[in-house]
């Protein structure tokens, strides 16, 4: 390629403004989770405190092992989660994608109905609980998450537009099984989109509290959203029936300011890490161009 | 390229594996969880009654669950333990084990229904009005506890005998009130200093007028600059206006108690009432002349902070109970000082009368999947009887988890209420309030001053005291009205709504709501009621 | 037997396709029976199955407000609103990521733009309030006071949520499906471009001539499954970015935050689920719709 390596000036004048109004709120959460709760009081939230007061990350030190094994908890279910679920959603995305696959509308309009339709928590609680028996394990945080019809869907319109059938058919006639075709083919030219996916798995997962709320007892295996999550959700519960239960009754301090938003710091520093490192899959991509040549 | 075809076959099997052996064998995954809970019997109910019913006899052993609302405590095993022993050295004929279950309160809804639902097997239940204890009873979540309470619990009715009433559905009971204060007081807290440092005079208050606050307020305003006169989310228009004056029935439907005959019970709309005119106007007097923070109506805003930030003067709210409840009457308030980190002073305006919904407020009921409903009534009695089975259920071991000093509960030494393991306040949930410990810095005679204020609650029933609405019939009306009151009530309340222009514009959105339907259905109601106890 | 030939036939792509299929049945198909709770009084002792019918009783809630149709033209409009600038920005946002050359600049762009989907919406409502806090909001306090103008209280103010609501969701969604196109363009065949570039079409010709089209059943598949739920609002949102707010209600009620204050009103969880059923259904009839016309133009682009 000989095109210039110069990036147009306007352009990264706008990135970089829109960067900047994605990371100074990130800028603000932190600064706030080591702010002084008085100057809070006083001053609301700015940019740069006037005391710094490390007192949030203290009082979430108290509860580090906790943390700890909570991040543990949640690093094996994404893990396992996301290869489990990049595999399965994408070779049923491939199989939706060909064209000759007699049963294709009909597997289409199945997963597109569980996009819409559900039956709510009471009936989906049963079916984990007393059919699968797997409340209280881990599996309980993987499986739900395992496949989305948005994924789904998203995969199969990249295989449908980025491969050519050609291709498909060529290495059939090198007599390449389907499997083969599917791993060795497809899988390799779709890094981009898997990377894309892999990287939306990853972040449901980390980001899922609610499935630990209803499957989980044992607190070993609370996953860390929900670990941090509760404090808030404990909170704002108390807040919404303030009106009605006698105040004595529920009296319940709120979390000081500071560490809400130190524990939403502790939630989202690793997963800035992940991204990088997903990158490389963007733009490593192979192109069809590049393997037809 | 080879190797990775047969890895990637190698993979697709374990796939499938993986999701053959989520739906297929489901029975191995039970087995090495540890099965517990399972094997619920929906009829439980009905054959519950026989243990019940030879208890005289020698029992069989059995545990019962408590779930209750409550943060997570590190050493719940250890008390849980603690409590056991003590159940097996001291009551050793009820041969009962407990298991605690408590659930965050973020979580509460969302589980209890989860577990009612699904037949999960629990025996001791915290419930409340305000955490759906009628859809409980709606739903057949509850055992009906009559006949239980009259066999098992002696203790219970020494203390609770004349306060079912209120929990009654269907003319059976439903929830066993906790033993403790039977209301509550609102009132004024205010800063000493500044108190003192204007040398202001406080008895005009002896009126139990929130209006008479003004000219207090009006000094702060003009002398001291960057101090909020009176800090919010607490407003008038709250407790202070339906406790002092109404007898509320449900959503906006209530009777009117100010200036009408003692006798009547003509139910209106607790937005038409001439006081609550009086009230919005005042409040939205002051948050104009800026004796209201602006920022009042944030969620999660507390306005202790503002307090003991020094940025506040005065706060409208629900008042501790002290020796003296008398209207008007000036006192230090312990808990207030603590909390906002200097001398707070208090004075009650107003004292609630015996209502109906404060009896339902914290209750105990009993599961339906109960398989001993008798046991977990014995339980609950012993929660009315026995000091040191509530003082382990509410302040941990002793030595390990507090200390007791000069009769008070105290942290142990060097320890912190973060890290002594077992701290919580959660006395109101279940027993007799009455016979616990005070903590440390408490007044001592605090349960004394419960004991007195009840007396001067009790001698003063609300006219609908133990009338029970059925909100059933008009339940699409009340949702309707609720979301009309949402637009209006928060901004009258703070003051930042002209109630001249506001009040009109509500009164009509409930109307178009149904609020006549209400208000007739609570009339007729109300008027059955009468009839069938002779008021 | 021709179908169970053709099953034969094409039984790698089925083996290939059984695990989802697996998955979705235990994970979304089992629970369906929970439909007819919609239809419903549940009773927990009589179970799911014996508890009595009560037809539609369970949706008139819905509409005992005066301010149903209000609530309902919300929440089209918002969802409307958000899917064509979400669409349009994410597109040009993809392009010019796909322009920046230096490596190290484009991740940090990108890294940058996904960030605010990691933040829970508790969070981003207290950002939101960090900002427009009557008292101590940077926008009062550091814009509008100096410049000598009248502050706003802006959580009591319904006439300014619209935008407000729409570039809170934007800046939490957009990089989001940004990152999707970029996914699509970095898959465009470098081919094209070099041809294009051969005939001296201009950056701007290019783009609208190759990256757009070629990305467009991308743009297609998000947009018909954003129409299957344009009855649904998003939840964190509308509750949390307005604290809640009952005097935003004018512009800000959505049927879920109606809904879950009916919940809170009655307790009664029969009503999220009929609440649920109409807005699937409603989605449903839409996408079904949309869907078709899509097959008319490019049957491959169509959900099925």
């Amino acid at each position: 390629m000989k095109t210039n390596n110069r990036t147009n000036p306007f352009i990264l004048l706008f990135l970089t403004l829109f960067s900047l109004s994605c990371l100074i709120p990130f800028w603000l959460v932190f600064m706030v989770s080591v702010t002084n709760e008085n100057d809070l009081t006083r001053n609301g939230y700015t940019f740069w405190p006037k005391h710094f007061d490390w007192e949030a990350y203290r009082y979430l030190i108290h509860d580090s092992a906790n943390i700890a094994r909570a991040y543990g908890v949640t690093i094996t279910v994404t893990l396992t989660g996301v290869v489990i679920s990049l595999l399965i959603t994408s070779a049923m995305a491939y199989a939706l994608s060909r064209t000759e696959f007699p049963y294709r509308n009909a597997l289409g309009f199945y997963v597109f109905f569980t996009m819409l339709f559900s039956g709510g928590l009471l009936p989906w609680y049963l079916v984990y609980t007393r059919f699968l028996h797997v409340q209280d394990t881990l599996l309980a945080l993987i499986i739900p998450g395992l496949i989305g019809g948005f994924n789904v869907f998203i995969i199969r319109t990249f295989f449908t537009n980025s491969i050519p059938p050609s291709l498909v058919e060529s290495a059939k006639i090198d007599g390449a099984s389907e499997y083969r075709t599917y791993f060795s083919i497809i899988l390799p030219l779709s890094l981009p989109v898997m990377a894309t996916i892999g990287l939306f798995t990853i972040v449901s997962y980390w980001n899922d509290w609610f499935t630990s709320l209803v499957f989980i007892n044992n607190e070993k295996l609370y996953s860390l959203q929900y670990l941090l999550n509760k404090t808030l959700m404990n909170a704002s519960f108390l807040q919404s029936i303030a009106n009605k239960a006698y105040s004595n009754t529920a009296n319940v301090t709120q979390p000081l300011e500071s560490i809400r938003m130190a524990m939403a710091m502790v939630a989202i520093g690793p997963l800035v890490f992940v991204f990088p490192f997903l990158q490389k899959y963007f733009v490593k991509g192979l192109t069809v161009g590049a393997v037809k040549g | 390229m080879k190797r990775f075809r047969q890895s990637s076959l190698v993979l697709l099997t374990l796939i499938l594996a993986i999701a053959f052996a989520a739906t297929g064998c489901s029975s191995t995954n039970k087995a090495s969880n540890g099965n517990k809970e399972e094997n619920t019997a929906s009829s439980s109910a009905n054959t519950s009654a026989e243990p019940a019913k030879n208890a005289a006899k020698a029992l069989d052993p059995y545990e019962v669950v408590m779930v209750y609302p409550d943060a997570p405590q590190a050493d719940l095993a250890s008390v849980q333990t603690g409590m056991n022993d003590y159940l097996k050295q001291t009551y050793p004929e009820l041969n009962m084990t407990v298991k605690l279950n408590p659930i965050d309160w973020g979580a509460w809804n969302d589980k209890t229904n989860l577990m009612m639902a699904s037949n999960e097997k629990f025996d001791l239940l915290f419930t409340a009005d305000w955490l759906g204890y009628n859809q409980q009873v709606l739903k057949g979540g509850l055992l009906p506890l009559d006949d239980l309470l009259a066999q098992y619990g002696p203790d219970i009715e020494a203390v609770e005998k004349d306060y079912h009433e209120p929990a009654k559905r269907g003319g059976k009971l439903y929830g066993i009130h906790t033993h403790q204060e039977l209301g509550g007081s609102q009132g004024v807290y205010l800063d000493k200093a500044l108190v003192d440092k204007y040398n202001m005079d406080l008895s005009a208050l002896k009126s139990g007028k929130v209006e008479d606050l003004e000219p207090l307020l009006q000094i702060i305003k003009d002398n001291e600059p960057g101090v909020t006169p009176l800090a919010a989310p607490s407003f008038p228009l709250e407790a202070y206006y339906s406790s002092g004056t109404l007898d509320t029935i449900s959503s906006v439907a209530a009777v009117n108690t100010l200036n009408t005959d003692p006798s009547s019970l003509d139910v209106i709309n607790s937005f038409e009432t001439p006081r609550y005119k009086e009230l919005a106007d005042l409040t939205h007097k002051w948050f104009k002349a800026g004796f209201i923070n602006k920022d009042a109506l944030t969620p999660g805003l507390d306005a202790w902070k503002k307090i003991q930030a020094g940025k506040a003067f005065a706060l409208v709210g629900d008042m501790e109970i002290l020796a003296n409840m008398e209207i008007g009457s000036v006192a230090i308030a312990p808990n207030a000082s603590i909390k906002a980190g200097h001398e707070m002073i208090q004075i009650p305006l107003n004292v609630d009368r015996l209502q109906t919904g404060k009896m339902t407020a914290t209750m105990q009921a009993i599961s339906k999947t109960s398989k001993d409903p008798a046991r977990a009534m014995m339980l609950l009695n012993l929660f009315f009887k026995d000091q040191k089975l509530l003082t382990l259920f509410n302040f941990g071991v002793e030595g390990k988890h507090y200390v007791l000093k000069n009769g008070q509960i105290a942290l142990p030494d060097g320890k912190t209420t973060n890290d002594t393991g077992f701290y919580h306040d959660i006395m109101w949930q279940i027993g007799n309030q009455m016979l616990n410990y005070t903590r440390e810095g408490e007044d001592p005679n605090k349960y004394q001053n419960y004991e007195k204020f009840n007396e001067m609650v009790s001698s003063r029933p609300a006219r609908t005291f133990g009338f029970i609405f059925d909100p059933e019939p008009v339940k699409n009306e009340i949702i309707a009205i609720d979301n009309a009151n949402k637009a209006f009530v928060d901004g009258l309340k703070s003051g930042q709504l002209d109630p001249e222009e506001n009040i009109p514009k509500l009164l009509e959105k409930q109307k178009a709501a149904g609020v006549d339907k209400v208000i007739a259905e609570a009339q007729k109601q109300l008027d059955a009621w009468r009839a069938a106890n002779g008021k | 037997m021709p179908v169970l030939r053709r099953l034969l036939k094409h039984r790698a792509l089925i083996i290939l396709a059984i695990p989802g299929i697996i998955m979705l049945f235990i994970n979304n198909y089992l629970p369906m029976f929970g439909i007819f709770l919609a239809f419903k009084d549940l009773n927990y002792t009589k179970g799911v199955w014996g508890s009595d019918w009560v037809g539609l009783q369970n949706f008139k809630f819905l509409f005992a407000s005066n301010d149903a149709w209000m609530i309902i033209k919300h929440t089209i409009l918002y969802n409307v609103a958000f899917l064509v600038i979400n669409t349009a920005l994410a597109v040009l946002l993809a392009i010019l990521l796909n322009e920046v050359r230096r490596k190290v600049l484009s991740k940090f762009f990108q890294s940058a733009a996904i960030l605010p989907n990691f933040v829970s919406m508790v969070i981003v409502g207290y950002l939101v309030y960090g900002f427009l806090n009557p008292e101590l909001g940077f926008i009062n306090k550091s814009i509008l006071e100096p410049m000598g103008k009248e502050t706003i209280a802006w959580y009591a103010e319904p006439k300014y949520w619209p935008y407000i609501l729409t570039i809170v969701n934007t800046w939490k969604t957009v990089g989001y499906s940004a990152i999707v196109y970029l996914a699509a363009i970095v898959g465009i065949d470098q081919e094209y471009y070099e041809a294009a570039r051969i005939d001296g079409a201009s950056k701007w010709k290019q783009m609208t001539g190759i990256t757009v089209p070629l990305i467009t059943p991308v743009i297609i598949i998000l947009t018909l499954l954003a129409v299957g739920r344009i009855f649904n609002a998003d939840f964190g949102l509308f509750y949390q970015a307005t604290m809640a707010s009952g005097m935003l209600k004018e512009t800000t009620e959505v049927i879920d935050t109606y809904v879950y204050n009916a919940l809170l009103v009655t307790g009664d969880t029969g009503l999220a689920s009929s609440a649920g059923l109409l807005q699937s259904v409603v989605g449903f009839v839409l996408v079904l719709t949309v869907n078709y016309i899509v097959k008319k133009f490019s049957k491959e682009n169509a959900l099925f």
